[in-house]
């Protein structure tokens, strides 16, 4: 789509200004009910980006990103726009300069439409979480979006951008993209820099592309890739490999992917898949990690500790201060109405049960026993990855859920991301893409996965999977 | 197996002020959750390794170069809610 669209901008058949102004009117028809954009860009900021994006164009018409409109989670630093994360406590905070990957985007000349709805500090698999409402799915508005980068999901799936930017610790990138018939790419840790990405766990923590084809995911994703000195973990990734063959390619299905609770349409398509996979010469065996069940379990341990710590910054006096003083209170009582009002239910359930397995007494039992547990995961992944080249799982259980179906029950909830979070515990990169749709003609989703680092070479494989999944 | 008092100790730990309905649906839901998190803690496994170090390898910076420039120190201060010239103002401590 990138592609296409950069074509009609180079023969100036469309206007930089002309297109984003009917992302634009796009938004303004249908923003109403699904509630994707928390905030949109507009005014000399939005001309400014527009003008920068000409300028580029013009002194180099290969850039394919220039001009291009593309939606950013609302957890992601854009200086000038809001960043609210989707919580009170930061209702009103306006960033004071770009995240890493935001400035990435715009030297490429890509223009930022807005930001996007997701769970609170990215806690949710539905957007549900979110202190301003849901986002709703555009393939039915009664549906969840998935999440916790639903906004972003929904944006794309209903044309209110071309792509857009995700953040993935568990599976927030690849679940909504599963749920809305789209392609979302969890990069391997260290490959993207997370520098103005407001931290949810940050050993797990990773922004990827969410777009309608994989080729748009790549050119985005080679527009973030790299080191960067603001995120000591990133590091250089160079796209230095051609495609391979898909005769000597060779496939692995974890076996404890394909248990009972998976949907038997989502089953049967993988299967279909499998079929043409084999068809077109690639070797398919069946593979075991062990410990899979033992993943979420394992997530919900690591990420609360992570998250209980990393919100303990929005205190209500640095970054926003929704309540104001009262001048009457000393500071302790200041933190307990602050934090106490400004954070929605789920993020205090994480800062709680965060604070309760990092507490003296479990501190063993629980955060030294998850960590272990990654680290056998993480050797699990490795050893597979010896043998074949890429896996093929279900990204989730079942398609979109109905909005309302999990809020009240935190632990099915969780249990949406039981696909998906072993990629992030192990730090290897992982993508979905759009499988099919089922008998309601909601979208299902596939999830590929690949050793640590090889992005560009999984990237260049869900291509040719791409290829074959259309009908 | 949390029970009120407990709550109330993590919360104030956390600095977070709960209602007593609120401190009820959390003794729910938490032990929900540790009751599903505590298949890890029972799970037998042989030779499990160290704890991970995380997946990243140290990486030093020069302390001559500061990531943080003087304008966006100056838009931060800014952003203050409150504040007294450069300094960020809070209620009293004691």
């Amino acid at each position: 789509m990138i592609k296409e669209i950069h074509q009609k901008l180079i023969s100036q058949e469309v206007k930089i200004g002309d297109l984003v102004n009917v992302y634009c009117d796009n938004i303004k028809k249908r923003n109403g009910e699904l509630n994707a954009f928390l905030s949109i860009n507009k005014g000399s900021l939005l001309n400014q980006e527009i003008q920068n994006a000409e300028t580029i164009l013009h002194n180099n018409p290969e850039e394919l990103l220039a001009g291009i409109p593309i939606a950013v989670k609302d957890n992601m630093l854009v200086k000038g726009l809001k960043t609210t994360a989707a919580s009170k406590i930061l209702e009103d905070y306006v960033a004071a300069e770009d995240a890493t990957v935001i400035k990435r985007l715009k030297e490429k000349g890509a223009i930022i439409l807005g930001k996007t709805n997701l769970d609170e500090f990215a806690m949710g698999s539905s957007t549900e979480h979110s202190a301003f409402g849901p986002t709703h799915n555009p393939y039915n508005l009664d549906l969840v979006p998935g999440g916790s980068s639903g906004g972003s999901a929904a944006a794309v799936a209903a044309d209110l951008a071309v792509a857009a930017l995700g953040s993935d610790t568990g599976g927030s990138i690849r679940q909504p993209a599963s749920f809305c018939g789209l392609v979302g790419f969890k990069p391997s840790y260290g490959a993207v820099s997370r520098y103005g990405l407001l931290a949810l766990s940050s050993s797990l923590d990773q922004i990827g592309p969410i777009a309608k084809n994989v080729s748009d995911c790549k050119i985005i994703f080679e527009a973030i890739v790299g080191k960067d000195n603001k995120d000591a973990t990133t590091v250089s990734l160079v796209n230095n490999i051609s495609p391979k063959d898909l005769k000597s390619v060779k496939i692995g299905l974890p076996k404890e992917y394909f248990v009972e609770g998976v949907d038997s349409e989502i089953k049967t398509q993988i299967d279909l898949l499998i079929k043409k996979l084999k068809e077109a010469g690639v070797s398919v065996e069946e593979v075991s990690l062990p410990l899979t069940s033992l993943a979420l379990p394992c997530y919900y341990i690591i990420m609360p500790a992570e998250a209980s710590s990393n919100l303990g910054r929005y205190d209500g006096l640095r970054y926003a201060n929704p309540n104001g003083f009262n001048g009457k209170e000393g500071l302790l009582d200041y933190y307990l109405r602050n934090k106490g009002t400004g954070f929605g239910k789920e993020p205090r359930r994480r800062i709680l049960l965060g604070t309760y397995v990092l507490s003296a007494g479990y501190y063993d039992t629980y955060y030294k026993k998850a960590l272990q547990i990654q680290e056998a995961i993480r050797r699990d992944f490795n050893k597979v990855f010896e043998q074949v080249d890429y896996l093929i799982t279900p990204t989730t259980p079942t398609a979109a859920f109905p909005i309302g179906a999990k809020t009240n029950d935190p632990l099915s909830m969780y249990l949406a991301d039981i696909f998906t979070v072993s990629a992030n515990l192990a730090g290897v990169p992982a993508i979905n893409l759009n499988l099919g749709f089922n008998k309601q003609g909601l979208p299902l989703g596939v999830q590929l996965m690949a050793g640590r680092y090889k992005d560009f070479s999984l990237l260049d494989f869900s291509e040719q999977v791409e290829r074959l999944l259309k009908p | 197996m949390l029970d009120k008092k407990e709550i109330d100790h993590l919360a104030d730990l956390a600095r977070l002020s709960l209602t007593d309905a609120e401190n009820e649906s959390l003794q729910k839901d938490l032990e929900e959750i540790l009751n599903y998190v505590n298949q890890l803690t029972k799970a037998k496994i042989d030779n499990l390794p160290d704890a991970s170090v995380g997946l990243s390898q140290n990486q030093v910076r020069k302390d001559s170069e500061p990531l943080v420039d003087e304008e966006l120190a100056d838009a931060i201060i800014k952003r203050f809610p409150q504040k007294d010239r450069r300094s960020l103002k809070i209620p009293p401590v004691f």
